[in-house]
């Protein structure tokens, strides 16, 4: 048994995770497509791989779908690759913060900086919130700050 | 990752250990987070990751590796009970060390003592029992064996210091006091081992026959060893050398079997360069 083999059976494990999320992406109306799945399986796996992290269990998509699923922003034709974008913001974040938050501490902050001033946008939250990240770790910043229109 | 020795098992059983060890693996994520951290964290970065793992592996080979243990979780509970215990017998052998240090101690020694004791108090032994005392540099006359890690390392360490301490108290204090004078002028940034010294000393003393306890050389001393040991062959001298070091332990009233074994381990290390020293007539370069 090697790495790759312990890789593979981490795979199945993270789908079937997120197969159980499809009740509540339905009742937001949204789905997951089995592909659309499969992509997001791997495209944890380059993340993480990209961040030099590691992760055991299930991942971190299951509770990014549980904090983005009400989002006004997300819809049918974005939600997976909002969701992409987002796991890899989250494991990017994850690093920058040097592990100083918690897994929901980040995605309550990612959150409230992608329903605020990013309005919706993965490419302005990965802009805008490092910086907002930054300056949350190095002073008290408030976590309940919900950001300033960015435009 | 390596490759894990899971060898031996049909495609089935090595699937169960693999998930079985992610699993664990996952606990221990978590676990490692929550003793630090608030809340959770599912990942890791990869250097922490194989720590961690380092650490499981190291844990489950108390209670007989992966091989030994169908039940990984199981297995891990086990082991971090034995090193709990190990931990405490550390905790109990590091106060007797400090208790037991000698009057006249180096700094190579104090900072061994003081690296080991900040390695005891912080020892993980749930997350990171693997890891070893850094900078302890006093080198003891029988090193730890590099195969021994995590606490066991340390244990090892702390025991042998021990042991010297045995030893040294063994010695009447002002003996010891001239002893260090002729040692080291009681220079305290000396980074050999001191028991070593003493030891030799002291069997070179038993050696002709002198007392042991007064392990410092006098005028007529060298002479002595140089013409006993001139006449003697190479197996002769060796077996000479053993049977003072057991001279010594004896002399000393050593009752502890470990430190007695330690005394004669002194024997082998001297040998060699008591051979050259007898050659040319150099003895002085040895016993002081």
């Amino acid at each position: 048994m090697n790495e790759l083999q312990l890789r593979q059976m981490q795979l199945s494990a993270a789908k079937e995770e997120l197969r159980c999320c499809e009740a509540l992406n339905q009742l937001y109306g949204l789905t997951l497509t089995e592909a659309d799945i499969t992509e997001l399986v791997e495209l944890r796996g380059q993340a993480l791989r990209n961040t030099g992290r590691v992760e055991f269990g299930g991942g971190i998509l299951p509770k990014l779908i549980r904090a983005f699923c009400k989002s006004p922003y997300v819809d049918p034709y974005n939600y997976a690759a909002v969701l992409g974008d987002l796991q890899d913001a989250f494991y990017y974040f994850k690093n920058e913060s040097e592990d100083r938050f918690s897994d929901d501490d980040l995605i309550e902050f990612m959150e409230k900086v992608f329903n605020g001033a990013a309005h919706g946008s993965t490419e302005l939250l990965c802009t805008i919130s490092l910086e907002e990240l930054c300056r949350w770790a190095r002073s008290d910043f408030d976590p309940s700050y919900e950001g300033e229109d960015i435009y | 990752m390596r490759e894990l020795p899971v060898l031996g098992l049909s495609p089935q059983e090595q699937a169960e250990r693999m998930r079985q060890l992610s699993l664990c693996m996952g606990k221990q994520v978590k676990s490692y987070w929550k003793a630090r951290h608030m809340g959770e964290s599912s990942s890791v970065p990869l250097e922490l990751a194989q720590e961690l793992m380092e650490s499981v592996e190291y844990t489950l080979n108390q209670v007989g590796g992966m091989e030994g243990n169908p039940n990984i979780w199981e297995g891990l509970e086990k082991g971090q009970k034995i090193l709990e215990e190990k931990h405490s017998q550390g905790e109990q052998l590091l106060r007797l060390v400090e208790a037991t240090a000698p009057v006249w101690q180096g700094e190579c020694r104090w900072d061994t003592v003081r690296t080991l004791g900040r390695y005891i108090d912080s020892y993980d032994w749930k997350h990171l029992a693997h890891r070893l005392p850094e900078n302890a540099e006093y080198p003891l006359i029988v090193p730890v064996p590099e195969h021994l890690r995590g606490i066991d390392h340390g244990l090892f360490f702390l025991r042998m210091l021990w042991l010297e301490n045995q030893i040294m108290d063994a010695f009447p204090e002002e003996e010891l006091d001239r002893f260090w004078s002729v040692f080291c002028q009681h220079d305290r940034g000396l980074t050999e081992n001191q028991c070593e010294g003493l030891l030799v000393n002291a069997i070179g003393k038993a050696l002709i026959s002198g007392d042991v306890r007064a392990p410092v050389f006098s005028d007529g001393d060298w002479d002595a060893a140089q013409k006993l040991l001139s006449r003697q062959s190479d197996d002769a001298m060796e077996t000479a050398v053993s049977t003072a070091a057991f001279q010594v332990a004896a002399a000393l009233k050593l009752r502890d079997p470990n430190a007695v074994s330690y005394v004669g381990k002194v024997g082998p290390n001297l040998l060699p360069r008591l051979k050259g020293a007898v050659g040319s007539n150099r003895l002085t370069a040895i016993f002081l």
